[in-house]
């Protein structure tokens, strides 16, 4: 763990990530279920009906109404969360520093902090070409982000693979968890929004979390060659001309990203880099009545 | 080698050297940079022209200034001389009427033929001589074979003479042109002596004998028959009869709005066979014969077929009156066979030295025989440049035809 990491893991460190809808019922937790029980937190009264269990008669009530009611209570859960991280050949730019690499690394670790904080399983999928798939459970005890962070310390960003497979495969093993995609969204966002979209559409919770580098929200002005470094035979001269082309084209599909996203039900929130880590983190994590929203 | 535009050839090579210098201008892609988000940038072709100081493509190169050089000493004409005459000389021969003594002629003739760098012989026309120019010289001592019908004109054989010394002033240095003429009175004109001015040296004049006069000169006693008596059988009625604006006799001239009856019939100027000699005497504007004269055994007979104006004042015009005179005028042409004067013929010859060559105008346009092949070679370098201009071509296709699975690995 380096130093940005740490002082990353420092700012997030009184963060949670509360649920948006309702959880799944499992092992008692922070998170409001869709499952109504006999705990502590009073919600309601239902009359009784045959088939109720009779040790959930409130018997004082019974006693002054002469009629039998149930006692409803709200289910507190845990909510499993998965982080789906993109390592593809266009999230290692610049070549040089990798910047937008490292800062959606730091992306994932702060998600995955958020959702530890609140003693909620966190597991991650890393979908790289170097390697293949890694994938690292949702577990809840200690040293589970700091698992998380070394296994993304280890990960070289390269090759063009695929997240909607590994978005399948991270629901399958998971089917109850939070599933959280930080990508930049340049593979294949046809299939993954899709597949997003079928796992929104079952209850998920699914978070969008779209990385962009600076340089590409805007590009250097000075005439260059700029290739693809997925696919090193698309190559197109960004001139001052086209740069405007650019511009106007980069921002239709990020408005149509964020709404085909929104429209299937999931969180999309878009992050660049130049902004502090910490800040990305909170606006994910965050409702958003508390937090901005791009 | 001498080239007779050499403008040309200065601007081929300024041309040639523009080639050079774009050939270091090369199109090529320029640097690359990665930006993941390159799918959004606007299609345009990847090119971008860009200086380089490598020395690409010798060859093309070589052949393109060569194509170039070879294009423009091909207009430039360019002349091979190896040895250029000291002196050449033009030899003009009189053939008209004029000359009196053809083997006189011939004789005097024969010592400036040979060795001649073109000879003319000349009468109202004047024609070269390619090939064969002594045995023509021979021919003309055979009497039969002279045709005394044409006048002699000196103007005509000093320009023939002034066109052929442009063509070979570039392969002398001097030029001799000597006329051998009986130098008869028929044979000036008014623009004789300035045509001679135009001759920047001296003239070799060698004077044969003259013609004697001849019988039918004298011929003045004229009749004159008018078409519509139809005696001679030279006219035909015109159907319909037309309206002509005047009408030309020597050196009178009548405007009139005449109907013309009659036109010449056909046949009309040919030669009759007992030799009798038909010239056309006056046509009308449009060029028709409007009265013939013959000569006969009698006299001259002139058959007009112009008739008389019969209103206005046209026949009280100056112009009618020297009409009317001329039709009563000798017949045939004016022949002065006497020699002219000797004064005229020193003028004539000049005293100058022989003619410079570079006072001589160069012929404005001339194919010179270098032209022809320096255009051929020009062709074949044209087609070798395309030849290797496709192979360097296909050559670039095929290397990176070899580059492009490498890149997919690498991606």
């Amino acid at each position: 763990m380096n130093a940005a990491d740490g002082a990353l893991l420092d700012a997030v460190r009184s963060l949670r990530w509360p649920t948006r809808r309702k959880a799944p019922a499992g092992l008692a937790g922070d998170h409001r279920s869709w499952m109504r029980g006999i705990s502590a937190e009073f919600e309601d009264y239902r009359a009784y009906r045959q088939g109720d269990e009779v040790s959930k008669i409130d018997w004082k009530l019974l006693a002054r109404r002469n009629r039998a009611y149930i006692r409803l209570s709200t289910e507190q859960t845990v909510l499993p969360t998965m982080i789906v991280v993109d390592a593809s050949a266009s999230m290692a730019y610049p070549s040089a520093t990798l910047e937008k690499w490292h800062f959606a690394r730091h992306i994932a670790i702060g998600l995955a902090s958020a959702a530890h904080n609140g003693r909620d399983p966190v597991g991650i999928a890393v979908a790289s070409g170097n390697g293949g798939a890694q994938y690292l459970p949702a577990r809840a005890r200690r040293g589970t982000v700091h698992q998380i962070l070394a296994l993304l310390a280890g990960i070289e960003p390269g090759g063009s693979p695929h997240l909607a497979p590994v978005l399948d495969t991270v629901a399958l093993r998971h089917p109850r968890a939070r599933i959280a995609v930080v990508s930049d969204f340049l593979g294949d966002a046809e299939d993954l929004l899709k597949h997003a979209t079928e796992r929104s559409a079952a209850g998920r919770e699914v978070h969008a979390v779209h990385v962009i580098h600076t340089t590409e929200m805007s590009p250097s002005s000075r005439p260059s060659l700029v290739v693809d470094p997925e696919e090193a035979q698309l190559k197109r001269p960004l001139t001052e001309f086209s740069r405007l082309g650019y511009l106007e084209n980069f921002g239709e599909w990020r408005e149509r990203l964020a709404r085909d996203w929104r429209m299937a039900g999931a969180s999309y929130t878009q992050v660049v880099t130049d902004a502090g880590a910490p800040q990305a983190v909170r606006r994910v994590v965050l409702p958003p009545e508390t937090g901005s929203r791009a | 080698m001498i080239f007779l535009a050499p403008a040309f050839l200065v601007a081929a090579g300024i041309v040639a050297a523009g080639v050079v210098a774009l050939h270091f201008l090369s199109t090529r892609e320029p640097d690359t940079d990665l930006l993941p988000t390159v799918r959004f940038v606007p299609r345009v072709p990847v090119q971008a022209t860009t200086i380089t100081m490598r020395f690409t493509d010798p060859w093309l190169l070589a052949l393109r200034v060569l194509l170039i050089l070879l294009l423009g000493a091909a207009l430039a004409r360019p002349l091979i001389h190896p040895f250029a005459q000291p002196v050449s000389r033009i030899t003009v021969v009189d053939v008209s009427r004029a000359v009196g003594s053809p083997g006189e002629l011939v004789d005097s003739a024969l010592g400036y033929v040979e060795g001649a760098a073109a000879i003319v012989f000349f009468d109202d026309e004047a024609r070269e001589i390619e090939d064969g120019a002594v045995d023509s010289l021979e021919s003309l001592r055979d009497d039969a074979r002279w045709n005394r019908a044409s006048a002699g004109s000196l103007s005509t054989a000093l320009i023939a003479a002034s066109r052929i010394a442009s063509r070979l002033r570039d392969g002398t240095d001097s030029l001799q042109l000597v006329v051998v003429s009986p130098f008869a009175q028929e044979e000036r004109d008014a623009a004789t002596e300035e045509i001679r001015a135009l001759w920047p040296g001296r003239i070799d004049a060698v004077r044969v004998a003259a013609a004697a006069r001849q019988p039918d000169e004298a011929l003045t006693a004229t009749r004159v028959e008018w078409a519509d008596s139809g005696a001679t059988g030279l006219w035909a009625a015109r159907e319909p009869p037309d309206t002509i604006g005047g009408v030309r006799a020597n050196d009178a001239v009548m405007v009139y709005p005449f109907v013309r009856r009659w036109q010449p019939a056909p046949g009309a100027a040919a030669e009759p066979a007992d030799g009798e000699e038909t010239r056309v005497y006056a046509r009308w504007m449009d060029g028709e014969p409007a009265a013939f004269e013959r000569a006969t055994a009698d006299g001259c007979m002139r058959s007009v077929a112009i008739p008389m104006p019969t209103e206005g004042d046209a026949i009280l015009r100056p112009d009618f009156q020297r009409f009317l005179e001329g039709l009563e005028g000798p017949c045939g042409e004016p022949r002065d066979m006497s020699p002219l004067p000797e004064q005229f013929l020193a003028a004539f010859a000049g005293d100058e030295a022989l003619a410079p060559a570079s006072r001589v105008a160069r012929q404005v346009m001339r194919v010179t025989p270098a032209v022809p092949w320096t255009l051929g070679f020009a062709l074949v370098v044209a087609l070798a440049e395309l030849w290797l201009q496709r192979r360097l071509a296909s050559g670039a296709r095929t290397n990176r035809a070899v580059e492009l699975p490498g890149r997919s690995r690498a991606a």
